[in-house]
């Protein structure tokens, strides 16, 4: 393979990378504007996706249908663990949440494992990882042309949702001033419902790519993507959603570069240069590219 | 129209309000004068739902507002321009105006208001697509306002609308406050500019340390000497 062609090559493999961890970052990155709560359970929901596309398939249930039908569950999901969890907590501390959030984690991983057990599943469906066309050598499959088309399109729909949308313009009056968000008659609920709705939605759409590049998936599935997009909300300014984007593509390509460009004996240790990256942007940059010098406290 | 009785509102263990009581007649102006920190901003929140009363009424066209939510008390007809202006900064001056009509279904006519705004405060005019933290002070205000009036509110709350402003604009802004007056607009006007304020009102109460001390029709206050003495600047 060409010097070219090998750079050609992993530049696809960062993009397909990046548009997932963009995905999930989008949800994270939502909730957490407007609760200043950072959802450590939105990768479970990843998984809760993924298993939902895939037991829906095993039952027989075509699988377009399967998908469609998991990633709607998935959205449902986030709606049910804002009911439950986080609602009760609205107002407290943002430890209290955060801790919260682990907590839910720890509860929907050992409640998953123990309805469908510890194994690892294979996630075969729709040959996602077959090479669809090759030019000159470069592999191009499947799951990453569906991966970047697919975000593109979310990216575009996210886009013209918050700028366009009443709801959406409202996401953005809460995260920016919530007493006055209240008194221009918002109602905070519909809107924070929206916002892990959407998010979730996403997070389906993730999980359900992320398992089709690894053909499989298992109840711990969540928790590298959800830490992967943690860095990368880092990376991008916490809470901006264009900065989740960003964030999310600089973190594939600085994945897949990493592993290109490092010695053999060095890439066993990629998700370590991740954090130091982390390290380094918090100590350096720690508003991110695209956030705002100052990050008020509020709810 | 609007009717408070004996509120008391803590912050914590401190009492902020010891039972105050006013009321506001459908078309009125009515304003609340007081110095800093005397209770007036409390008194308003309380009304808007953003702060629970621990004792005390307020009953807005018979109905109780003490349970309700603040987005319900919108939806009610009730309007705060809060002090400080509070604008969405990093959002357009357009969905700024926009979000004060997030409960109103009729889209077509929130474009027209959002242009009768606009004429009111013809300094936003070519500013619509502009970020509302990049605009002056003095537009902020006008921002506020009129933000505030496209809910199309019954009863209009302003706090402080002159704070922070040069006395050219501040006349510019009780302009228009006359402007809404005359047109049948009920206005609860909380204001530190004395002078001003009793000018335009009909009626007025005095809040001190948490408690009204005077009240009285506007002209009546304006005479008083204590009032001069201590808001009128002697």
């Amino acid at each position: 393979m060409s010097h070219t062609a090998y750079f050609f090559q992993q530049f696809i493999n960062a993009l397909s990378l990046g548009s997932i961890y963009a995905l999930v970052t989008i949800g994270l990155a939502m909730v957490f504007s407007i609760l200043r709560l950072i959802n450590f359970a939105h990768g479970d929901l990843m998984m809760i996706g993924s298993y939902s596309i895939l037991m829906l398939w095993n039952a027989g249930v075509p699988v377009w249908m399967a998908i469609l039908a998991g990633i709607v569950l998935c959205g449902i999901a986030g709606v049910i663990m804002e009911r439950v969890c986080y609602r009760p907590l609205r107002g407290s501390a943002e430890m209290t949440t955060l801790l919260t959030s682990f907590a839910v984690v720890v509860l929907l991983e050992n409640g998953v494992t123990l309805l469908f057990g510890p194994n690892t599943r294979p996630f075969r469906i729709l040959n996602f990882t077959s090479p669809t066309f090759s030019i000159d050598s470069i592999l191009i499959s499947k799951i990453d042309v569906i991966s970047v088309v697919l975000t593109l399109i979310i990216l575009l729909l996210t886009t013209l949702f918050i700028k366009k949308t009443t709801i959406g313009i409202s996401m953005r009056a809460v995260a920016d001033d919530l007493t006055a968000s209240h008194l221009v008659g918002i109602r905070l609920n519909r809107v924070i419902v929206s916002a892990f709705f959407i998010g979730s939605l996403f997070a389906g759409v993730a999980g359900l790519l992320w398992s089709a590049r690894a053909g499989k998936l298992y109840p711990l599935m969540g928790f590298i993507p959800v830490v992967k997009a943690f860095v990368a909300a880092v990376i991008g300014g916490f809470g901006s959603i264009p900065g989740a984007v960003v964030g999310g593509y600089v973190l594939g390509f600085a994945e897949v570069f990493l592993v290109a460009l490092l010695p053999p004996e060095l890439q066993g240790y990629r998700d370590a240069f991740v954090f130091i990256l982390l390290i380094f942007i918090l100590l350096v940059r720690p508003q991110g590219i695209l956030g705002a010098k100052t990050m008020q406290r509020r709810i | 129209m609007l009717e408070v009785t004996d509120l008391e509102v803590f912050y914590g263990n401190i009492q902020a309000l010891h039972g105050i009581s006013f009321k506001v007649e459908k078309g009125e102006t009515v304003t609340i004068i007081g110095s800093n920190g005397a209770g007036k901003s409390t008194t308003l929140l309380a009304i808007a739902g953003l702060l629970k009363p621990q004792k005390g009424e307020i009953k807005y066209l018979d109905k109780h507002l003490d349970k309700l939510s603040a987005y319900q008390i919108v939806s009610m007809g009730i309007s705060l321009c809060p002090e400080g202006r509070r604008i969405f900064t990093s959002l357009s001056v357009y969905e700024n105006l926009l979000m004060g009509a997030v409960q109103r279904r009729d889209k077509k006519a929130v474009r027209d208001d959002i242009h009768w705004v606009v004429s009111l405060f013809p300094d936003l005019k070519d500013r619509l697509e502009q970020q509302g933290g990049t605009l002056s002070g003095g537009q902020q205000q006008m921002l506020a306002i009129g933000r505030a009036l496209m809910s199309k509110p019954k009863l209009l709350i302003l706090d402080e609308p002159s704070l922070g402003l040069s006395p050219m604009l501040v006349n510019q802004i009780f302009e228009v406050i006359a402007m809404l007056k005359n047109i049948g607009t009920t206005v609860l006007l909380v204001e530190q500019n004395a002078r001003q304020a009793l000018e335009i009102a009909d009626r007025g109460y005095v809040i001190e340390t948490g408690m009204i001390t005077m009240e009285g029709p506007s002209s009546v206050l304006k005479n008083s000497d204590r009032v001069k003495s201590a808001y009128l600047g002697g």
